[in-house]
């Protein structure tokens, strides 16, 4: 079940980067400013005199924003979460990897920072110490289907019951310089592009705060899989196709696109009282 | 094992070029042995689709990029790199299956990255595809090849040896010598690998991943999230630490990593933590990144299979001079008797992964799968 919802992004080079941010309404603002996250907002286990390296942006700024959702975590708390961190990366490590190698062959001394974010876990890495997620982490590599393969691996681990609760977290990373074949989508825009989702996933339970079924339909003819969303309505187990969504993978092409149209999907019936008792069904958007 | 492929052997071999990196052809020839060793033990499958692989790898095709970037940029790396990497070792290991006959095509497939804990990451998920009956088998594998990039990293970051000479636990150890290849085990529920054959290789009994969440490549010197991972862990398998015959440790040449992993021992074991003999295959091969993990499994099932628990391979003869923190009782010089037929495997990654993997003799099998046993 999910318990918070958390969307940051940004498209462009600076200065004229534009950042974006959806969460629950009124909370974005309050605790992300020009689309980053403050790092005095955790003090348990950074040093907040440390800027959050820029290779995990967009994805703290989401993270943060779900689990205030959620309530597993405020601003300025020192104490640790509890949850495991289950993190999907498609693509973010690839350019520190490349800048590494640049250096290394250009007679240059490489950066130790560049090594460090050339490795696919090191964005969770930093979320668990600004956080402080001390159980089970993992991070799941690969394509564009990978975010849908990391939200696999935490529905599976919550109903084994391997974990309590779990922070999933999504981040995309594209840039036209080495990544035109998976995402040749980003040639056609001015910029780099990243976007992150972050949800805050719980066992079922009675009261969950965004009352939705989520599925995993999988393909295996074409290879690929979608993530459907559907409205839990009382006294009905599923509801009908109309409830449902699909946010199909490589329908834009990043792993975090699935999340991020599903994500502001259940925000908006949401905000429209769709999860309340006896409220109209909605229709798709 | 890390090193440098002769010419002639690359020619030789099938699929290989010669204008390949020299260490990454061997990492290649690593993973297809490995995985055709672990294709022997795969079960005949009910239907096609039945077999799936979990892999763990710390930068996976990183070799690829290197590559590309020395060749100019623009020719299209991407992440699906590392899918391919996964593809290439399932279908590797489905051509060894289907030279033993066996009717398999591709089941669940997934790749995980937590640095050296890698593997073990990936056998929390195939142990779900099994529990969730995606597959009657999983292949688990670890893998990582010794490129510029993983090379020029450990350098960056002052970790390397400059002797070459891994020395765990010793006064005078300076710093990490890194391999590089694959470890592959065929996962299989208990009771349906025990109503096939009657005699598995080992039990995976239990597993716990913890975080330090501390810094990005130091762990929790105290060992307190080791020891929750150990405590965890034996827990979840229902024995005590007097249980335990023999511990296998992660020993790549940090001293800030083995005494933690002494500490960790100590505040789980107790008393006991004195008794229990500790060894590491480490200074036979380097440190092999995320082929750590499963190897540190394959490692325990041969100890159990063998009922002797290896020493640890020291530079010279006896017993060296060992770092005064570093308190277990490490097996040297000689191979010590297994006295009981479990065996704990701890296995550490950058920035404070802790894994603590129980494995249980083929002798303790049918014992377990009774009720209450792992699956």
């Amino acid at each position: 079940m999910i318990e918070g919802i958390g969307c940051a992004g940004w498209r462009g080079r600076e200065p004229d980067r534009v950042h974006c941010t959806l969460g629950r309404p009124g909370r974005p603002e309050s605790i992300i400013r020009d689309g980053a996250l403050d790092p005095a907002s955790c003090p348990g286990r950074w040093n907040p005199k440390r800027s959050i390296p820029p290779e995990t942006d967009p994805l703290s700024a989401a993270a943060a924003l779900a689990l205030e959702d959620a309530g597993w975590w405020r601003p300025g708390q020192e104490g640790p979460v509890t949850g495991a961190l289950i993190a999907a990366i498609d693509g973010a490590q690839l350019l520190p990897a490349e800048r590494f190698l640049l250096d290394l062959h250009g007679g240059r001394a490489p950066s130790p920072g560049d090594f460090l974010f050339s490795l696919p876990s090191s964005p969770a890495a930093v979320l668990g110490i600004l956080f402080g997620l001390t159980d089970y982490q993992a991070t799941v590599v690969g394509g564009e289907d990978v975010g849908l393969q990391a939200l696999r691996h935490a529905m599976d681990l919550l109903e084994l019951r391997r974990v309590d609760r779990v922070l999933l977290a999504v981040l995309s990373a594209a840039d036209r310089s080495i990544l035109s074949s998976p995402h040749q989508w980003v040639a056609a825009t001015a910029g780099p592009v990243r976007s992150a989702v972050a949800w805050c996933l719980s066992p079922r339970s009675a009261r969950p705060k965004y009352p939705v079924h989520l599925d995993l339909v999988e393909f295996p003819e074409g290879g690929w899989r979608a993530l459907r969303v559907t409205l839990n309505r009382p006294g009905r187990k599923n509801g009908s196709l109309e409830e449902t969504l699909r946010a199909c993978c490589g329908f834009r092409g990043t792993a975090a696109d699935a999340f991020s149209d599903a994500s502001a999907w259940i925000l908006h019936h949401a905000a429209r009282g769709a999860f309340s008792p006896g409220a109209r069904c909605p229709r798709p958007s | 094992v890390g090193g440098r492929v002769p010419d002639a052997i690359l020619t030789a071999w099938p699929g290989l070029r010669a204008d390949d990196d020299r260490a990454d052809p061997l990492a290649a020839i690593a993973i297809e042995e490995a995985l055709d060793l672990a294709v022997r033990g795969v079960p005949p499958a009910r239907a096609p689709g039945r077999l799936g692989l979990a892999l763990g790898t710390a930068l996976g095709a990183s070799g690829a990029l290197g590559r590309i970037v020395e060749r100019g940029r623009g020719k299209g790396y991407g992440p699906e790199s590392f899918q391919t990497l996964a593809r290439r070792l399932l279908e590797e290991a489905l051509a060894g299956a289907a030279r033993r006959g066996a009717q398999m095509a591709q089941g669940p497939v997934s790749i995980f990255s937590v640095t050296c804990v890698s593997g073990l990451a990936a056998l929390e998920q195939a142990a779900a595809d099994l529990a969730f009956d995606r597959a009657d088998a999983m292949i688990v594998a670890g893998a990582d090849t010794l490129t510029p990039l993983m090379h020029g990293g450990f350098r960056a970051l002052g970790a390397l040896s400059p002797s070459g000479r891994l020395r765990p636990f010793e006064a005078g150890h300076d710093g990490i010598v890194i391999g590089e290849g694959c470890s592959a085990i065929v996962l299989e529920p208990l009771r349906a690998a025990l109503a096939r054959s009657g005699t598995p290789v080992a039990v995976v009994a239990s597993q716990r991943l913890v975080s330090d969440a501390l810094h990005m490549t130091s762990p929790d010197a105290s060992g307190a999230g080791m020891a929750r991972a150990i405590e965890g862990a034996l827990a979840d398998a229902g024995i005590s630490p007097g249980d335990v015959g023999c511990i296998t440790v992660t020993a790549a040449g940090s001293s800030v990593y083995d005494r933690m992993q002494g500490l960790a021992v100590e505040k789980s074991f107790g008393r006991a933590s004195t008794e229990v003999p500790v060894t590491t295959w480490e200074p036979a091969v380097g440190h092999v990144l995320a082929a750590t993990g499963v190897l540190g499994i394959a490692f325990a099932a041969r100890v159990l299979e063998r009922g002797t628990v290896p020493p640890v391979l020291a530079g010279g003869a006896g017993r060296p001079e060992l770092d005064p923190q570093c308190r277990l009782r490490y097996v040297f010089d000689r191979p010590v008797p297994l006295a009981s037929p479990w065996v704990l495997a701890l296995t550490v990654g950058f920035g404070g992964q802790n894994g603590a993997t129980v494995v249980g003799g083929a002798g303790v099998a049918a014992d377990l799968a009774g009720e209450g046993g792992p699956a």
